[in-house]
């Protein structure tokens, strides 16, 4: 039977961006229409639905290796980033900051420690330079967002109040725009208390942006850690309040802190209009248990516990494991890296696949570095050693002064 | 519309008779329209067609039995579950010899979901094919010079030509 080429399009719009690149040799029609915008923004938009198929992960400290994994259910190389692309980036001592649809924010630090960010999509080879932010970075976390009304993406950062030095409680929020092409001032917020931080994953949802956040607080000779909300439209800055149990744990126990872990992600499947759909903080306690709790309300800080579980609960034959990395993906898949046996695992939160906890590779030894000492591991604000960063083979642009970039690896 | 009717005759374009139920004919608004033509004409005898083969209609009914009660009333979260697991048992079907027609079918019948399925699994399954593969499931010629090969090689290093 043959297909008209509207649905025939229609079907192409559904593959990652690399088979398109293979199968535009298949004849002229196939090759126009897999160039044209229209097209490249619906197979983008059709990989955000479906979710990231592949994963990086990304020494972040000393080495800088990188390496891609499959998520299960993606079969292998079809999917993923090119091997030859990330081996690229380590030659250049270029590491990946962060992450959205196909597209990786980029970091070179040239001699001098002048830093240079751009924004690149491997698939479709194409970059563009990012004007350099005013901030500290790499200390520094991006939210990478695509904006759904202009359809283009933005970053966002929080920047410490440079007029009121590192101990202010004021934080400015940064804004780029490939469009406007600088980093605008977004108003400012205010976590109300000195010697605040924010740290860990910034995660965008429903025009509001959520992080961690702490302050010291000398009373209690322990750090306060809740989560803060901001939202672009309205200016708001709101505290939410972390479970109950969750905030014992962090701060009431003698040295908890050394061991436990905390960050945010975005939960639920991204763009299917359910209910769902919603932020989740996820606590590693003890380096023994996992426990999620998904936000009910936002006003009232009210959460519902998902779910609590062990390693042996999930089905884990190694004992105890120190957990480099973890992090929901997709809002249903928790995927963390063990540090006695270099395994990465993912553990299917919803129970729709057959088997719930797949291990899908394994770190090389060299890859990073062995000194990391144990205890250094799970403290909050700590370098995280290792990173996970989400990929999607996408045709995603990277804005409209994007360049065609090539790259050679000597053979 | 008779509350009596609970379901409606149809022919295949084959000339085939089926019996479709009118919850599961709602999922496509042409045979929505189609129904309502049905239940309020007074000449009731006449049989419409549907320009689907008889192999495909069987399909396509079946899909909209399956998920009539769902799309109707709204189901739980279990039962969608259930339901995707029976959508991959479903598609489990040769590409050229159904899966196009039902892809066909669907796009005539305005059946987003089924569409949408189809769709996705015809791009499941072209991800492990080479590329002269899917110039003979699409029915298509290499219409490139060999000038064209050769600066589309040079663009697109991952791209093949068999």
């Amino acid at each position: 039977m043959e297909l008209p080429e509207d649905v025939i399009s229609e079907i192409f719009s559904r593959l990652p961006a690399k088979s398109i690149f293979k199968f535009k040799s298949c004849c002229k029609s196939i090759s126009n229409f897999t160039n044209n915008a229209c097209f490249a923004l619906k197979q983008a938009q059709n990989m955000m639905l479906k979710g990231n198929s592949s994963l990086v992960i990304q020494g972040r400290t000393f080495l800088r290796r990188k390496t891609a994994y499959e998520l299960p259910g993606n079969e292998t190389s079809s999917s993923g980033i090119p091997t030859k692309f990330l081996q690229f980036l380590d030659k250049r001592k270029i590491s990946i900051v962060a992450s959205s649809n196909g597209l990786l924010l980029c970091l070179i630090t040239r001699p001098k420690l002048v830093l240079v960010l751009f924004i690149c999509n491997p698939a479709t080879q194409s970059c563009s330079t990012i004007a350099t932010p005013a901030c500290l970075f790499p200390t520094v976390e991006f939210a990478f967002v695509w904006n759904h009304s202009t359809e283009e993406f933005q970053l966002i950062y929080f920047d410490q109040n440079p007029r009121q030095g590192a101990s202010s409680r004021e934080f400015v929020c940064k804004v780029y725009m490939p469009k406007e092409g600088e980093w605008k001032e977004r108003g400012s917020l205010s976590l109300n208390e000195d010697r605040s931080k924010i740290y860990g994953s910034h995660v965008f949802y429903n025009g509001n942006i959520y992080f961690a956040s702490c302050f010291d607080n000398s009373s209690y000779t322990r750090r306060y850690h809740f989560m803060s909300s901001y939202n672009f439209e309205t200016g708001v800055t709101r505290r939410v309040h972390y479970p109950e149990q969750v905030v014992e744990i962090g701060y009431n126990r003698p040295n908890a802190d050394w061991h436990y872990w905390i960050d945010i992600f975005n939960w639920g499947k991204a763009g299917t209009s359910n209910d769902d759909e919603s932020i989740c903080v996820v606590s590693l306690v003890h380096l023994s248990a996992f426990t999620i709790w998904v936000l009910t309300d936002l006003e009232s800080s009210s959460w519902s516990k998902f779910l609590s579980i062990s390693f042996q609960e999930m089905g884990l034959e190694e004992d105890a494991p120190v957990v480099y990395d973890f992090k929901i993906m997709n809002g249903d898949s928790l995927v963390f890296i063990s540090w006695s046996t270099k395994n990465v695992y993912v553990y299917d939160l919803l129970g729709a696949k057959g088997k719930r906890l797949e291990k899908i590779g394994q770190l090389e030894a060299d890859q990073y570095v062995s000194i990391i000492r144990l205890e250094k591991i799970g403290q909050l604000e700590a370098d995280q050693y290792v990173s996970i960063i989400p990929y999607s083979s996408t045709l995603r642009s990277c804005g409209a002064g994007a360049k065609r970039f090539r790259y050679e690896i000597e053979k | 519309m008779s509350s009596s009717v609970e379901a409606i005759t149809v022919l295949s374009s084959d000339g085939d008779e089926f019996k479709i139920t009118v919850s599961a004919a709602k999922l496509s608004k042409p045979l929505n329209w189609m129904l309502e033509d049905v239940c309020f004409s007074d000449d009731c005898d006449e049989v419409p067609t549907i320009e689907v083969n008889s192999k495909t209609l069987v399909k396509v009914i079946e899909y909209c039995e399956k998920h009539a009660p769902r799309a109707n009333s709204g189901a739980s979260d279990s039962d969608a579950e259930e339901l995707k697991k029976w959508d991959i048992e479903f598609m489990k079907m040769d590409v050229k010899d159904i899966l196009f027609h039902i892809l066909m079918a669907a796009n005539y019948l305005h059946m987003e979901g089924l569409y949408d399925l189809a769709c996705q699994t015809a791009a499941d399954l072209m991800k492990g094919m080479t590329v002269s593969q899917i110039r003979k499931i699409f029915h298509i010629k290499n219409d490139f010079s060999s000038e064209e090969q050769e600066q589309l090689r040079r663009q697109h290093p991952g791209c093949s030509f068999d």
